[in-house]
């Protein structure tokens, strides 16, 4: 059995643990389900679908990369002495690395990421951080998700989340944003659009088959608790009662995209299905899927180790999503990942790293101008701050705001609340 | 004397809830008395046997505990002890995907149980020297040739102060004390072993106090020796508490009167406790509303209603499994990190709240065949009594559920629905009953704490 380390998923906590301030307006769901209560028995269960997504709607799927991502390790300095030198058994040394330019390597797992960047359709930007420096994965994490440079926030959103609030009926709409997983990052939480969050399997799952009048009675009754806007039991009742009524719109819609055949590989599986799910056309416009297991305080390893494991599921996962992802739609979706911090680069005694600050994030797509962006940091001792880490150049906001302006086509100052110099690595908007 | 509400709700807090004719009892006595019984009379364990079976797989054993506990909350006379032990399992939480031996998650376990109610300080001395915790947050690789902060950081950010309540020099000095604190992996199973040869006995600065710290005297050093992070650690263990039992938006007055009780008894939990229960913002509009039942007390509450136990009777007899938790968000032994569950909207994620209607709904047809609520339900629908008997065959089941007062809003919406599903044509009336704990147990009535 993988071992999933403690700390690798340590976001939980920032997860949907928000205070109710923003209940979704009941009201406007109400009247939506007014006209259609004249129907029989099938009539509304299937009646929220999202706008459909034309060829220039853009769609973003992030990828995760939880326990602070070891971004030396996956590309790699390669000129730097200082990077053999503070890591003797764990270095990827030079002749292994897949070579970008002159200066920087991938590790040798991702084979498949340097086909595409030699193929002009990847870009990574080096030396990406925030500041100031905050080594707990919580709180870097939580930076990192609200995207936020402005005043203190009444509830806490995160950046796509509160561009979401910007969609059509956004309060009603749960599948503007997915996540697959068990529970909602706060990066997709805005004010009035929250993400849904989507399992892997949905087997013998509730609402998936309706096959019997009284099943779809009983589906509709659950909606009801929702219909009257007030539950009895406050805002969290209240709550309870629009997650039912998402609860059945949700599980009669996604069937189509778990048919068909899947990789064994857990994040490949995830990616795959990502790619169902656009294929799908439900209206997703962003997409979370997560890679946990960053945290390699020990046995992270070089060529081969938990590090290198890793790399090799993010090469194939990104593989087998554009396997899967439909010609249709390439041209419209951009990948991005990121993770909360990156690695200390000294390795320790037991052949792993400890939190460091500088990470890399990496976008994939027909539309990304690729290259290399931002500064490679200096691993020479001279140049590390902070108890022995990078220096960061790039504020991760800026990558933000040149994905919101580029490729979402939104206003950046307004929903990261400050203005960021953007970055060009995005040719246009599809 | 207390109302019967109130009763109900303490004891769907302080346990996993009560009958009608106890919480009767009970609100013929002050709540003193009921507050002191709960907090009284702690029990202690026998030891599963399955956990000395060699013949069993690890993951086997955790399975039988995983289920062992569930049984234990839904039926042991003592729920408060196995309410707090849940939330000591969250706060110093420990995955057995990387202890991987789930007899150091039963010691662990079973500490909270013993201790969980005694006095703070000791029982994090005693947590952080279980073979659990030594292996969960890597101090087992915290070597003074290059310490590791693993379980330094955490003890300060979220087992005592309370994240930014302490500087990263602060972490690595704790950090470097607690090296050589580390496990015997020749026994079987692994045991806490002092090394050292590990150990960093050189004089470090902690919160500016120069000394040749050893780990343990971290702990005693900010929860009994510096009075400031004394009072720091009992705010944050206050708060911590009042959300778990109360909800999720404390006032401040009361998180500031409470600390202070929790501070002055030298952070004796069962006082902090007690405070709590008499609290009479515990009771108020705020506080029960303010939870959501997360998957564990759900899956308990139906256990308690429906008496179908988790492990298996043997006897040919139904149960239920914990498979389908882990979907819920909610897997014992198995939290998702470090920093243990969280609450409420955690709870109602799509794929969350998906994962138990699929579970309930899985056994739609056992608690068909058990005849669960059939008298109850479908021989009222099927008697005289006109239109009133759909309202009795609703408030009896809601009352099956341990809903006594149930909200207008969900007994209406059931009405309305198991008459629409009795007089609709054909054999359909026959699946009301079944149909309904879905219903039910997916209600707000059901699904809030």
């Amino acid at each position: 059995m993988t071992t999933t380390f403690n700390q690798d998923t340590n976001t939980d906590r920032l997860r949907m643990n928000l205070d109710l301030g923003r209940r979704r307006f009941l009201q406007l769901g109400a009247a939506g389900v007014g006209g259609l209560a004249l129907n029989p028995l099938l009539s509304n269960l299937n009646a929220f679908a999202a706008p459909q997504l034309g060829p220039h709607d853009p769609i973003l799927v992030l990828i995760e990369m939880d326990g602070g991502n070891d971004a030396l390790n996956m590309l790699c300095p390669t000129t730097q002495s200082a990077y053999y030198e503070k890591r003797p058994t764990i270095a990827i040394p030079e002749a292994s690395q897949l070579a970008i330019n002159t200066e920087v390597g991938l590790h040798p797992n991702l084979a498949n990421i340097k086909k595409r960047y030699d193929n002009g359709k990847v870009a990574f930007i080096r030396g990406v951080g925030s500041n100031p420096t905050d080594f707990s994965h919580f709180t870097s994490m939580a930076n990192w998700m609200q995207g936020w440079g402005g005043g203190q926030l009444a509830y806490p959103t995160g950046w796509i989340g509160r561009w979401a609030d910007s969609l059509y009926n956004a309060q009603n709409e749960a599948l503007y944003q997915v996540v697959i997983d068990q529970s909602v990052p706060l990066h997709h939480v805005g004010d009035k659009n929250q993400a849904a969050g989507l399992p892997l399997w949905i087997g013998s799952a509730f609402g998936v088959e309706r096959d019997t009048p009284d099943e779809i009675r009983m589906l509709r009754t659950l909606s009801k608790y929702a219909a009257s806007g007030e539950s009895g039991r406050g805002d969290w009742g209240n709550e309870i009662a629009e997650s039912n009524k998402a609860l059945v719109r949700v599980s009669g819609k996604v069937q189509p995209a778990y048919a068909g055949e899947f990789p064994d590989d857990y994040f490949a599986h995830q990616m795959a299905l990502a790619a169902n799910l656009i294929n799908a056309n439900l209206g997703i416009r962003v997409l979370t899927v997560r890679l946990g297991g960053f945290d390699t305080h020990t046995n992270q390893g070089g060529i081969v180790g938990d590090h290198a494991n890793l790399m090799k599921s993010l090469d194939d996962g990104i593989k087998a999503f554009f396997t899967k992802l439909s010609l249709n739609y390439r041209r419209q979706t951009l990948l991005m990942s990121f993770s909360e911090f990156g690695r200390r680069p000294e390795e320790n005694s037991d052949r792993g790293t400890d939190h460091g600050t500088a990470g890399v994030v990496m976008l994939i797509g027909d539309l990304v101008r690729g290259g290399v962006y931002g500064s490679q940091p200096s691993l020479a001792s001279a140049d590390l701050v902070d108890y022995g880490n990078l220096k960061r150049y790039v504020d991760f906001r800026r990558v933000y705001a040149s994905v919101l302006k580029k490729w979402l086509r939104a206003d950046p100052t307004s929903l990261l609340g400050r203005s960021y110099d953007t970055l060009d690595f995005i040719k246009a908007a599809p | 004397m207390p109302t019967a509400d109130a009763i109900s709700h303490l004891f769907k807090r302080a346990g996993f809830g009560l009958d009608l004719e106890t919480i009767q009892q009970k609100s013929l006595q002050p709540l003193e008395t009921t507050v002191e019984e709960l907090l009284d009379d702690f029990v202690e364990v026998e030891k599963p046997t399955f956990l000395d079976d060699a013949s069993l797989e690890d993951w086997e054993r955790e399975y039988l505990l995983r289920h062992w506990w569930l049984d234990r909350m839904a039926g042991s006379t003592k729920p408060l002890q196995e309410k707090l032990t849940l939330f000591w399992h969250g706060h110093f939480a420990t995955e057995n995907s990387k202890v991987n031996d789930v007899r150091l998650m039963w010691d662990q376990n079973n500490l909270f149980r013993t201790s969980g109610m005694g006095n703070f300080r000791e029982l994090v001395q005693n947590m952080s020297l279980q073979a659990a915790m030594v292996l969960y947050l890597d101090n087992a690789y915290n070597h003074k040739s290059s310490p590791n902060e693993n379980f330094a950081r955490e003890l300060l950010e979220l087992f005592t102060l309370g994240v930014n309540q302490y500087s990263q020099a602060d972490v690595i000095t704790a950090a470097r004390a607690w090296t050589g604190h580390n496990i015997n992996d020749s026994m079987s199973p692994m045991t806490y072993e002092f090394h050292s040869t590990a150990h960093d006995f050189g004089t470090k600065e902690f919160m500016g106090e120069s000394r040749a710290w050893d780990g343990p005297q971290i702990i005693d050093y900010l929860l009994e020796e510096n009075l400031a992070t004394k009072m720091i650690a009992a705010r944050h263990i206050t708060r911590k508490l009042w959300v778990y039992f109360a909800g999720s938006t404390p006032p401040e007055a009361v998180i500031d009167e409470l600390s202070h009780v929790f501070f002055d008894s030298d952070l004796n939990i069962k006082d902090l406790l007690r405070a709590v229960f008499l609290r009479p913002e515990f009771y108020g509009r705020r506080s029960r509303n303010g939870l959501v039942r997360n998957p564990t007390e759900w899956v308990v509450a139906i256990m308690k209603a429906t008496h179908i136990p988790m492990t298996d009777p043997g006897d040919g007899s139904d149960h239920f499994h914990a498979w389908g938790m882990d979907e819920m968000g909610m897997e014992l032994f198995q939290p998702p990190n470090v920093a243990g569950w969280k609450n409420n909207a955690y709870w109602l994620g799509t794929t969350q709240h998906w994962a138990r209607a699929s579970w309930i709904w899985n056994y739609r047809w056992t608690l068909h065949e058990a005849n669960f609520l059939f008298s109850d339900v479908q021989e009222v629908l099927d008697g005289p009594g006109g239109d009133a008997r759909y309202e009795l065959a609703v408030d009896n089941a809601l009352a099956k559920f341990g809903i006594y007062t149930p909200t207008a809003n969900t007994k209406s919406v059931l009405t309305t629905w198991i008459k629409k599903q009795y007089e609709a044509p054909g054999e359909w009336r026959q699946r009301a009953w079944y149909h309904v704990t879905q219903l039910i147990t997916m209600s707000p009535d059901f699904m809030m704490a």
